[in-house]
């Protein structure tokens, strides 16, 4: 596009979003056949001070750019292009044969970008061909998802209500007409007190009226009674469907969220978000949301009564109301603060006991019970701290508005005592009478209302805990077009893939075909990223670069659960779920027979073990359950596999807690295991690899050898090392 | 296959060990007969097991053997089973677990001790077994089919 430098071409991402005052002085000096191949923003200079400097890698010179200042040096004087990272600060240091050249410092956020620079560099000094954008695996398109709307997190609620608002129309309406009644009854005091006043005057032929009033505010207050039950029965109801159906979706919306997001969070917290605060939410439904705004509007009729009465009288009855409201307002800030302290304090004592109740092993290993005895009443304490502010902020201003409310009766008397004094024309103790009920009734709606100022502010504080949860997106989309998948044929295939957590590169461009059937032995040593490959071929992970595929189509292509149902996976440590083993090994297929699962059992080595304890199949396993040794579960976690058939197996150091004749008999239920399908095996004892078809060695995040058994040995690289060292150690310890 | 079945025998040698007699003229002494679901499927897929626990075979279900040997291994698993069926709940010492119950069975008259309600388990839609602290577990097929008093007393208990 840009005709006076056509070799910047537009394949560089992002390269024209760079601010111009930075890129036109490199731009400038680009000399023909000089085209860019990365860049990077240095956002911290070497003073550590924020400033920026663009970093550009060319195909011939390194530039650096301050918009004023421009150097460069050929790519021949560059040595070395070295990136390391130290407490969120990164550092890209330019080496020279004798010398540093330069440095410069980045945020975190720069990192990837370093990284793309630093692996460019490399591909140019080793005379590869850098891989033009166009070349690399376009991620195939996920599904969009809006970005969370930002409003108030109890108005978000009404999307779970809307399947209801039909009988929370009919809730609303019965508590006005509940509300409405008991007003109504107010205005007959006055007219009754009057004939009262005629009464004691001598005239007798009132008293049948007076029959009349007391039968209509008898029967007023029996149809409060009565429509005040049904609405309180339709709102439970609603409520607590609506609650339930709140839960639900919390808890679907969690089980896909992608491992990343269960790694950085609590279970205690979690579980006291879904069970916790979905509860408080459903109290605040059932009790005050209809309420609230039937009395909301219950005020504005009992005011339009009142001023119908008496203007003056009115304005003067209603003025300690709009300090009540200001006061409401004040205390409900100061109340939402204390809440969310609260909410937090119970969610860090409910991780305590989520951390320890499935660790008392170690804590009673270790001796530590009183230390953890400790740790939860210093939590417990913490809750008790939290609430008791709430609590004491409540209790000063939940008086004071009491206060405030019969002060607003208080006034209607001293005005309605003053006014008969002064003998007002048209205003006689019916009226005062009349005032006096109706702004009781006003104010005492009011102190219901601030009652529940509490109430709503604590069910915000857990509506905002449940939608941090819903706002939540998957990390590993669903596509937006899927390929239909049913059985995998098996193959797979890494093309330059690349995986980072945060700054730190895990995988560096993994490039690898593996046969339909082919088992691959994956050796390498601790966080040499073997477990890290696995995460991103099961889609526990998606790729930062290249791409995974699988009978040559994108893994992102295919539908989550559909992919996933053709991988098994058996774990270092499996887990078991509360329930009967049968079950256990049915989990991936639950529709599977009997003989299925037998069959599967005795693939697995597993069937006879079963059949020695007392209910056979059908003994309870998981928590609560029976205890099965290492070996045992190992043996139904390989069924587990089995039964799903599928077309390609993960072994995650399957047998490297267990011992050697244990790991004999797993040794032969794998073999049934790995027999016809992909499988990818990681161990650290490499005799369990014997049966690879190739062996792999892994070091930070690289393919460094690939071969059998044998070839590798002959290489004498690092397998024929690792090899060598196990087998002193068997000498040693005669493992 | 079938056939093969049919011609399984099972008898009983003077020391009192079961001795399956298979077509081929092999005899395996002091087998064991087990069932592999023995609560949620009794009647199929019962495992005969050697004398080391391993098995020998795996019967699908009685009605593939010939009635003398369906006789002998049913009245067999009999003898090895101990399964009470409860017919009625008298009472329990407390409201709830841990207590005493005391019940009548296919097997006569008892009193167990019930340590936890976690050792009440559903069986099915509306069976439940109980383990007692000894570890003996108690069968109630179908809880409906008890008198009022007793379905009062299992329902209160989990």
């Amino acid at each position: 596009m840009n005709p006076t430098s056509p070799a910047i071409s537009s394949n560089v991402e992002g390269w024209s979003t760079v601010e111009a005052a930075f890129r036109e002085p490199v731009e400038s000096r680009l000399a023909s056949g000089e085209h860019i191949v990365a860049w990077m923003i240095s956002d911290i200079d070497e003073q550590r001070r924020y400033r920026k400097t663009l970093l550009v890698l060319s195909n011939q010179r390194f530039f650096s750019s301050t918009g004023d200042e421009v150097r460069d040096w050929p790519l021949a004087d560059v040595d070395k292009l070295r990136t390391k990272d130290r407490g969120g600060l990164g550092t890209l240091e330019l080496l020279g044969q004798d010398r540093r050249l330069g440095f410069w410092h980045y945020t975190i956020a720069q990192g990837p970008a370093a990284l793309v620079v630093g692996d460019r560099f490399d591909d140019l000094k080793m005379g590869r061909v850098a891989r033009k954008a166009s070349d690399e695996d376009e991620a195939p398109e996920s599904e969009e998802h809006e970005p969370p709307p930002n409003t108030m997190a109890l108005f978000r609620l009404w999307q779970f209500a809307r399947p209801h608002a039909f009988w929370m129309f009919i809730a609303f309406l019965l508590s006005l007409t509940a509300t409405i009644a008991e007003v109504e009854t107010a205005k007959m005091t006055k007219p009754l007190v009057n004939l009262l006043k005629d009464f004691e005057a001598g005239s007798v032929s009132s008293l049948s009226k007076a029959t009349f009033y007391l039968g209509v505010m008898l029967a007023a207050a029996v149809a409060a009674w009565i429509l005040g039950w049904a609405q309180g029965a339709i709102l439970a109801w609603v409520s607590e469907r609506v609650t339930a159906d709140l839960r639900d979706r919390t808890y679907a919306h969690l089980q896909r969220l992608s491992l990343e997001y269960f790694g950085g969070k609590r279970t205690g917290d979690l579980m006291s978000r879904i069970g916790n605060d979905s509860d408080r939410l459903c109290q605040f439904l059932s009790d005050s949301i209809v309420d609230f705004t039937a009395n909301c509007i219950l005020l504005f009729v009992v005011a339009w009564a009142l001023f119908q009465e008496n203007v003056s009288l009115a304005l003067v009855t209603l003025l300690p109301f709009p300090f009540i409201v200001w006061l409401m307002y004040f205390a409900r800030d100061k109340l939402q603060v204390g809440f969310q302290a609260g909410s937090r304090a119970w969610a860090h004592m409910t991780s305590v006991l989520a951390d320890t109740i499935p660790g008392i092993r170690v804590v009673k290993a270790f001796a530590q019970e009183d230390r953890e005895i400790q740790r939860f009443r210093t939590a417990n304490e913490a809750v008790v701290v939290a609430n008791n502010r709430v609590n004491s902020l409540w209790t000063f201003f939940w008086p004071l508005i009491t206060f405030l409310n019969s002060l607003g009766v208080f006034v209607v008397w001293a005005c309605g005592v003053w006014l008969i004094g002064q003998k007002t024309p048209g205003f006689d103790v019916g009226t005062l009478t009349a005032f006096v009920w109706l702004s009781m009734k006003f104010y005492g709606k009011l102190e219901m209302m601030s009652r529940m100022v509490n109430a709503s502010q604590r069910a915000a504080t857990s509506a905002q805990r449940i939608f941090e949860i819903l706002d939540r997106v998957s990390n590993v989309p669903e596509p937006a077009r899927p390929v239909a998948l049913d059985k995998l044929h098996g193959e797979l295939e890494f093309r330059h893939v690349g995986f980072r957590y945060g700054n730190r590169k895990v995988i560096k461009d993994f490039s690898l075909k593996i046969k339909a059937g082919e088992m691959i032995g994956l050796v390498g040593h601790t966080g040499a990223g073997k477990s890290t490959l696995i995460n991103l071929v099961c889609r526990f992970f998606d790729v930062a670069e290249g791409a995974i595929l699988a009978d040559g189509v994108d893994i992102r292509s295919y539908k989550v659960e559909q992919y996933r149902r053709n991988v098994g996976i058996v774990l270092q440590d499996p887990f078991l779920f509360y329930g009967t083993i049968a079950e256990n090994i049915a989990y991936g297929r639950p529709d599977a027979t009997r003989e299925e699962i037998i069959s599967a059992a005795r693939a697995a080595r597993a069937h006879e073990f079963i059949l020695q304890l007392a209910d056979g199949y059908d003994s309870l396993v998981g928590e609560r359950g029976q205890s099965l040794s290492g070996g045992e579960r190992q043996r139904i976690s390989i069924a587990r596999a089995l039964l799903i058939d599928p077309r390609i197996l993960i072994l995650d150091e399957a047998t490297s807690a267990l011992d050697s004749t244990t790991e004999r008999q797993i040794q032969e239920a794998l073999q049934n295991l790995v027999r016809g399908r992909t499988t990818i095996a990681i161990a650290h004892r490499l005799s369990t690899l014997r049966q690879a078809n190739r062996i792999m060695v892994i070091e930070r995040g690289r393919l460094v050898e690939i071969g059998t058994h044998d070839e590798l040995l002959v290489m004498d690289g690092a397998y024929a090392e690792l090899h060598r060292a196990q087998q002193e150690l068997t000498k040693d310890i005669g493992w | 296959m079938n056939a093969a079945f049919a011609d399984l025998e099972f008898n009983k040698n003077e020391w009192g060990q079961l001795v399956l007699s298979a077509p081929d003229g092999s005899r395996y002494v002091g087998v064991e007969p087990v069932r592999c679901f023995p609560l949620s499927d009794p009647d199929r897929l019962i495992a005969i097991l050697d004398s080391d626990g391993r098995e020998i075979v795996n019967i699908p279900n009685m009605e593939v053997l010939n009635p003398v040997a369906r006789d002998r291994l049913r009245q067999e698993l009999i003898e090895r089973e101990f399964v009470p069926v409860i017919q009625k709940i008298h009472s329990t010492s407390v409201a709830n677990a841990p207590c005493v119950v005391d019940v009548v069975t296919d097997r006569g008259a008892t009193r167990f001790h019930l340590e936890s309600e976690d050792d009440i388990r559903r069986l099915g839609h509306d069976g439940v077994v109980i383990a007692d602290s000894n570890g003996i577990r108690y069968l109630i097929r179908d809880i409906n089919s008890l008198d009022s008093h007793s379905q009062r007393i299992i329902r209160r208990l989990f």
